[in-house]
């Protein structure tokens, strides 16, 4: 880049053509009481010393976005005030107000009335947190566009690999080549249902669920028309959905796009991702949107960020810490991952660890403050204690000595809402979530998982599976693996009333991807069979004795199928010895089951009788004696059936 | 301070973000050089001592905004050194036409400091003129530079350098006109610049050896000469370079290698090194060190990716720039020469 | 791998067969490949159960004794045996444990064995397919798999991928075919020429030696040697003797030779296969020779069985002296160096680093660790991932940002392939800049080693005996293979010079560097070796 590029670029920058510039859309509402009682206005609240509204502003200003429109539905005083201080210069930024919206839809079909969107616009949400810039992927939009003229929306998905599953990123997309969204599906339980004709339409499929999804979309203006003629779609989600579902008939696409590297991106939804989020902007993932840059903090080693602040003898910094502008800490602090905002007090003694303060602060002498959040101006007296997940809203003072945990506390004057008040002390109420009936609100993460995290388990795993001599591990591995497709196979297939040749083609398929034998599929079939759970918690003898019936009577095909000369036969036997035997309730009904498989041809009398003469040999489940009356009607039966030859 | 001027700031800040480059010093120069020659002929002014508080004032707002790109410090200063020099000269314009000051000069001529308020006629003339040749002077820096290639570069030798930087590939390939002689870069990872020269160098059909940051010590032995380019040169001669730069020299010194060290005079700062931490350093994000995708892994340890590495002066050999060789210890030198003492302090 | 569904795994599987549809098309080859594959497979998995089988080989010979009738003379030294064999087998045990902490790979196990065998049965495939062909076109055909294989290795998912690399095999054949004697010598840096392998000869070599009666599990170690699955002295040392128990237990004396005589013939073997597949590393040869000396002092009309079982006491002996002990001795060692509050830096991944910075912080010791990581293997990450598992601080930076990490750092620790007569170490290249940058910011550097590392080589620079990573790890191929000028290097180990190396730990003291000639002299097992 020489001297003509840079002034070309200033020129650029100031004449953009009004066609052609980007607009980002900000709601500036998550429609929850998410962070409540902390901060009630999602765009206010205060992300490492800054407000959630200016990340995004902040992020918008380097991406390459030339006006921003913020569309608010509620504290839009607050909003507009804290902006009229604020110089952005590559973005102009435009405030929507439309009360009476109560969810994302409701805001883009506003969007839509207003007739403000021009182009190929940005759609976010104000707790989305990135640093990239959005033209290369808007380039990339519009090259799809010329293609692909139904392109409505390109989502786009942060790659966090499998091993995090504190983001919260429980969903399944499948895309095609061309990054075409065919199936999108969020993810309860570890099946996976894709229709099949969407998959066999296109010559390559690719399914990930190692994606985050933070919200944030490349949209044409055809999106918000499309919300104002589905009223039924709710969030980003319920349009994705939508789209594929009803291709043809809304005629419009749906694509995503991986982001990469450098490219950061989450979403704020709830108090963990809060810690998760504060926690990789002062480990500078989001870079440049760092303290030290945006903000002029002063960097140093372990993560610390400080500003202006006072530090008096004794104060011990851990790591991973935020202290703001003009905050004072007395004699002997320890603080440890936390944030403290600006101009607070914090006494001698004090122990902070893993936790947020906001502006305007006092903390007293001796008190210990542990994975909280401490609101504006809140007044922790002497002595107090707050250990795991206490929230404090604006306000409150907290007398001395208070030890209190897991708890959510309000000031009289910030409670002008219609939840019901319990004192707890005064002029400090418990705060009680007025719709937390409908789902429950994720509270801070109390410990670091280090040891029971799956990454560094299975690290450890395959050490050990390394050694030389390694036993083959790996094919027992895979032979579970299949015995867990096996069980999820029946389970769907019993409950759904699939028929049994279906379950075999799958069965088969599962067998030959983790390349099982022949007799480790024999036995791990009757296993799976006889090991399916019932749905009644307690059931009565009866009830399991119609379950299993009903079971074995239903995948008869299946075990004739597999089950069908005599090494087969002995291959199922040791199944029924490590199901039915190792469970009293199953136990007693084993000769039922026996039976049911003579019946029906799958077991014959010498497979039966030589395999009871071997477990009666050293009998360890006690069931010599349960057995025996059937052995004995077997042997009779055998005589007659001899002695009617 | 009118808005236009704060908009053009943060273009310029903007604009730096959004490349990240680690050796845009050059560009950063030119466009400080740009926006100083607007602010000079459109700013109201009317004596030097105007001009100066107006430099001082947008210049500080400038470094606050730029912390870590000390060549826009560099040129503020080399600005105010100008409007200074013209200043005098103007006002002295009947007695000598020297500009350089010697020696003898700075010890007696305490009778001549000034509060630059007089008002000197066609000084806005002058000064522009001034900077339009500081200008050309820039631009022709790295030809300049390259000019003295032959004279250290010899047939068959083999040449060791780090990362990226545009002035040792011109160096080079200037060189590479006249002898043949190898060339060995380093990766520098994180992020791979060194890849880009590699690639650049081989294209020029100079013979190219790409080698891991891990295997320096051991090739060194075998190298002749270790050639870089640096983003500051500091007041003491020390180096402010891109990271891996210091194994470079040290390994070099083990060898007894000649570390020679291309830098055009506007890299020539005032700053000392304090400490890492205290604007010298550039911590970026972990990403290219440690993947966050990699797990839980990055929740738990803390991983670092400065850009920088600060060289002792002891470790440089020589100093090539647009006016010559210099040896580390005659920077000082240089820096007296260059810019003006009530100005180290902006 | 758990949350792979089927489809993707059957999607998998079909790429990959198309990829070899297309390999048999380019060559233009008959044989049935999938039938060569089934077979060695079938061979390997014989193989994993002879290992079973070796394990419980203690109660077979319990059996057998029974069954045997002998002199009460002899059957008490059987008893006497079988008393040894129980404790041997209970040895062996925990030598398979610690064998599994320490050897690392950059993949997973799995994937990792599943790719060697994959390699190993192209290269038995090539072979036969190849045995009446020119060279040359050999040559052409295997630069053109290996440009497939890595294609393959980018993104195994994209069928569309496979068509233009399948455009691509067929030009690369092409071009190699026409400028076959052009490519000798591009692309290889003159001062390491005699360190290039010709991956020619070397496969063919690999090729040959199958048909002579190299043991099975040989072969396997072989291929995770060279894929890089086992790597580090101390679980390479491991692996080869834990492998050789087998060869032994497998092994039978032919009728007119002796058991001495004849074993050290397939020692010779398994160790020009094993220095074919990745040069042997100076851990291994110290316990070869020492298994040499032990072969040279077996009686000459011993029996199999007893021979056998000397030789798998010695074994273990040594696993368990030499690697074990030893390096529990350096740990308590290093232990009392590490105070309160210390930082540590390390470098690269060593198992006795590791288990050194475990242990000390199981004790007790509070401090953290910086690791620093460097190309070409990224060991780092794996030694990180140990220490964070057990709960240590960490740090983790790259090779370039020592110089600012340095300043932190109280002790640097480091570890080694070897320690030469002249008191050089040599270890994976990058260490020596830690220590050069240590010595400059005064931070003591400790080298961890034990004896059994120590080689009688001498040597001044790293570049009369080194070994060279893969090229295409440093640089993506298609970036350089056809720029003439331009060649990608990495160098795996170096030497650091005695000056730059504070001390050596070594089971039997804290040392200067030079000191290594005295311990090679006064150890009894290494004098009386040579």
């Amino acid at each position: 880049m020489n001297s003509k590029t840079v002034n070309e670029k200033l020129h650029s920058k100031t004449n953009v053509e009004k066609e052609n510039i980007i607009q980002a859309v900000v709601v500036a509402d998550s429609f929850n009481k998410t962070f409540a009682p902390a901060s009630h206005c999602l765009a206010l609240l205060p992300l490492v010393n800054k407000k959630l509204l200016d990340y995004t502003l902040e992020w918008l200003n380097i991406a390459g976005v030339n006006e921003v429109i913020i569309f608010c539905s509620s504290h839009v005083n607050e909003i507009k005030q804290h902006l009229s201080d604020k110089v952005y210069l590559s973005i102009d930024i435009k405030v929507l107000v439309s009360e009476g919206c109560y969810s994302f839809g409701d805001v883009m079909r506003a969007l839509d009335r207003y007739a403000v969107i021009r182009n190929t616009f940005v759609l976010l949400s104000v707790d989305v947190i990135g640093n990239f810039n959005f033209v290369p992927i808007i380039e990339k939009f519009k090259t799809i566009q010329k293609n692909d003229k139904e392109i409505s929306m390109m989502t786009l998905f942060k790659e966090i690999g499998n091993q995090r599953t504190d983001l919260g990123n429980n969903f399944i997309v499948a895309y095609n080549s061309e990054n075409r969204i065919i199936h999108y599906h969020v993810q309860n339980s570890r099946n996976l249902e894709l229709p099949l004709d969407v998959v066999l339409e296109q010559d390559f499929v690719e399914i990930r669920n190692d994606l985050l999804n933070p919200g944030l979309a490349i949209c044409s203006d055809a999106v918000p028309p499309l919300f104002s003629d589905n009223f039924d779609f709710q969030t980003i989600n319920d349009f994705i959905r939508g789209m594929f579902m009803n291709e043809e008939i809304i005629q419009s696409t749906v694509y995503c796009e991986i982001l990469k590297g450098n490219n950061y991106v989450a979403k704020v939804t709830n108090w963990p991702m809060y810690q998760i989020v504060s926690q990789d902007i002062v480990r500078r993932w989001t870079y440049p949107i760092v303290p030290d840059i945006s903000e002029k903090y002063s960097y140093s080693k372990n993560s610390i960020y400080l500003k202006n602040a006072t530090f008096s003898q004794g104060c011990r910094l851990g790591s991973d810490i935020v202290i703001g502008s003009d905050t004072k800490l007395k004699k002997n602090v320890y603080v440890h991952n936390s944030i403290i905002g600006c101009n607070c007090l914090i006494g001698n003694d004090v122990i902070i660890e893993n936790s947020f303060i906001f502006d305007n602060v006092k903390i007293d002498d001796n008190s210990v403050i542990r994975y909280s959040v401490i609101g504006h101006k809140c007044h922790v007296k002497k002595k107090c204690v707050l250990e795991k997940n206490c929230i404090l809203g604006p306000l409150v003072t907290l007398n001395a000595e208070s030890k209190i945990n897991n708890i959510a506390l309000i000031s009289k004057t910030s409670s002008s809402s219609i939840c019901k008040l319990t004192s707890f002390s005064d002029g400090c109420y418990v705060y009680e979530n007025s719709d937390s009936e409908d789902e429950e609100i994720a509270s801070l993460v109390c410990e670091q998982k280090i040891h029971e995290n799956n990454e560094l388990s299975s690290a450890s795993e395959w050490g050990s599976s390394c050694s030389v001599s390694s036993s083959p591990i790996n094919l027992l591995d895979d032979v579970n693996i299949f015995y867990n497709e096996v069980i999820d196979s029946l389970t769907r297939g019993y409950e759904d009333k699939l028929k049994c040749e279906n379950l075999i083609l799958e069965i088969n398929s599962s067998r030959y991807a983790y390349n099982v034998t022949v007799n480790e599929v024999n036995y791990n079939i009757l296993r799976a069979i006889l090991s399916i759970q019932m749905n009644q918690e307690k059931p009565t003898m009866k009830e399991i004795l119609q379950h299993v019936d009903s079971k074995l009577k239903y995948f008869t095909p299946i075990l004739r199928n597999y089950i069908k000369n005599e090494e087969a036969q002995r291959d199922c036997l040791p199944a029924i010895e490590d199901v039915v035997f190792t469970s009293d309730k199953l136990k007693t009904i084993s000769p039922k089951i026996i039976q049911f498989l003579y019946d029906k041809d799958i077991l014959s009398e010498e497979i039966i009788l030589s395999w009871f003469d071997d477990i009666s040999k050293n009998d360890v489940h006690n069931v010599k004696n349960i057995l025996i009356p059937f052995i004995k009607w077997l042997n009779e039966a055998e005589e007659e059936s001899d002695e009617s030859d | 301070m009118p808005r236009v001027k704060i908009y053009q700031f943060y273009l310029i800040k903007t604009s730096i973000l959004n490349y990240r480059e680690v050796d845009g010093s050059y560009n950063v120069a030119v466009a400080v050089v740009n926006l100083f020659k607007n602010l000079v002929t459109q700013e109201k002014w009317n004596t030097a001592k105007d001009l100066i508080n107006l430099i001082k004032t947008c210049g500080k707002l400038l470094v606050k905004e730029l912390p870590l790109q000390t060549s826009a410090e560099n040129m503020i200063r080399r600005m105010l050194k100008i409007v200074r020099d013209e200043y005098t000269t103007a006002c002295h314009e009947q007695e000598e036409l020297d500009i350089q000051e010697s020696l003898h000069k700075i010890v007696t001529s305490e009778e001549e400091i000034d509060d630059y308020s007089k008002t000197v006629a066609e000084l806005k003339d002058s000064i522009l003129d001034h900077i339009s040749e500081f200008h050309m002077e820039l631009e022709t820096s790295i030809e300049n530079i390259t000019k003295e290639a032959i004279k250290h570069i010899h047939t068959s030798e083999i040449i060791l350098t780090i990362g990226k930087s545009a002035i040792v590939e011109a160096f080079l390939k200037e060189a590479a006109k006249h002898r043949k002689f190898e060339v060995i870069v380093c990766e520098c990872s994180p992020l791979n610049y060194g890849h880009n020269t590699a690639i650049s160098l081989s294209q020029s059909k100079i013979p190219t050896t790409l080698i891991t940051d891990s295997s320096i010590f051991g090739i060194m032995g075998r190298v002749h000469k270790v050639i870089i380019g640096t983003h500051t040169v500091m007041a003491n001669g020390g180096l402010r370079a891109v990271c891996g730069t210091h194994s470079v020299a040290l390994a070099a010194k083990y060898y007894s290698v000649p570390v020679i060290v291309l830098a055009g005079l506007y890299k020539l700062s005032s700053q000392y090194l304090i400490s890492h931490e205290d604007k010298f350093n550039q911590f970026i994000s972990p990403e290219s060190v440690l993947k966050y995708s990699e797990g839980i892994l990055t929740s738990l340890v803390h991983v670092y990716n400065p850009t920088f590495d600060y060289v002792p002066p002891e470790l440089v050999t020589l100093f090539i720039s647009n006016a010559g060789g210099h040896a580390p210890s005659y920077v000082y030198r240089l820096l007296s020469e260059m810019y003006h003492q009530d100005d180290n302090d902006l | 791998m758990e949350e792979k569904s089927k489809e993707e795994i059957l999607a998998e599987r079909k790429q990959r067969k198309a990829a070899k549809q297309l390999k048999k098309k380019s060559s233009n080859k008959v044989v049935n490949e999938s039938h060569v594959k089934d077979k060695i497979k079938g061979n390997l998995e014989e193989n994993l159960d002879k290992m079973k089988i070796s394990q419980c080989d203690n109660d077979a010979l319990k059996t057998s004794n029974e069954s045997m009738s002998v002199n009460p003379d002899l059957m008490t030294h059987f008893l006497d045996n079988d008393k040894k064999f129980n404790f041997s087998s209970n040895n062996t045990s925990f030598n398979n444990e610690t064998s599994s902490n320490i050897s690392i790979s950059n993949k997973e196990c799995g994937s990792g064995i599943g790719n060697g065998i994959n390699t190993f049965m192209e290269s038995v495939s090539d072979n036969i397919k190849t045995k009446s062909q020119l060279k040359s076109e050999r040559r052409a055909k295997q630069e053109a798999q290996r440009a497939l294989k890595t294609q393959k290795k980018l993104d195994e998912k994209n069928v569309e991928q496979f068509e233009t690399s399948k455009i691509k095999v067929n030009k690369l054949k092409t071009k190699f075919t026409h400028k076959i004697p052009k490519t000798v010598d591009v692309h290889k840096v003159l001062l390491f020429s005699h360190l290039y392998r010709n991956s020619s000869i070397e496969e063919n070599n690999i090729l040959t030696n199958i048909n002579t009666e190299i043991h099975k599990a040989v072969l396997k170690l072989g291929v995770q040697y060279k894929n890089k699955v086992i790597i580090g002295s101390n679980a390479r040392v491991v692996a080869l003797l834990n492998t050789l128990k087998q060869v032994i237990a497998d092994y039978r004396t032919p009728t007119e030779k002796d058991f001495s005589r004849g074993f050290e013939k397939v020692l010779g073997d398994v160790m020009t296969y094993l220095n074919n597949c990745r040069p042997v590393s100076v851990s291994m040869t110290n316990a070869i020779k020492f298994l040499k000396w032990h072969l040279s002092q077996l009686p000459n009309n011993i029996s199999d069985r007893e021979a056998q079982i000397k030789l798998r006491e010695a074994i273990d002996d040594y696993i368990k002296e030499q690697i074990n002990m030893a390096g529990k001795a350096i740990c308590i060692m290093v232990q009392k160096k590490i105070s309160q509050d210390d930082v540590i830096l390390t470098f690269g991944y060593s198992s006795l680093i590791e288990r050194i910075l475990i242990e000390s912080f199981q004790v007790g010791i509070k401090f953290r660790v910086i690791i620093v990581d460097a190309a070409p293997l990224y060991e780092g990450k794996e030694l990180l991932r140990r220490l964070v598992k057990s709960g240590l601080n960490c740090v983790y930076v790259l090779l370039s940002a020592v110089s600012y990490i340095m300043k932190e750092a109280d002790k640097v620790l480091l570890g080694a392939h070897a320690l030469l007569t002249n008191g050089y170490v040599m270890s994976r290249a990058g260490s020596s800049q830690i220590a050069l940058i240590a010595r400059s910011y005064n931070v003591p550097v400790l080298v961890c080693c034990e004896t059994h590392k120590f080689s009688e080589r001498v040597q001044t620079d790293a570049f009369v005996h080194n070994e060279l990573g893969n090229p295409e790890e440093l640089m993506k191929a298609d970036l350089w293979k056809s720029n003439n000028n331009l060649t990608p290097l990495t160098l795996m180990y170096e030497v650091t010079p005695s000056n730059l190396v504070t001390a050596v730990v070594t089971e039997l003291a804290i040392l200067p560097c030079t000191s290594v000639p005295v311990v090679l002299r006064v150890k009894p097992t290494s004098s009386t070796l040579s």
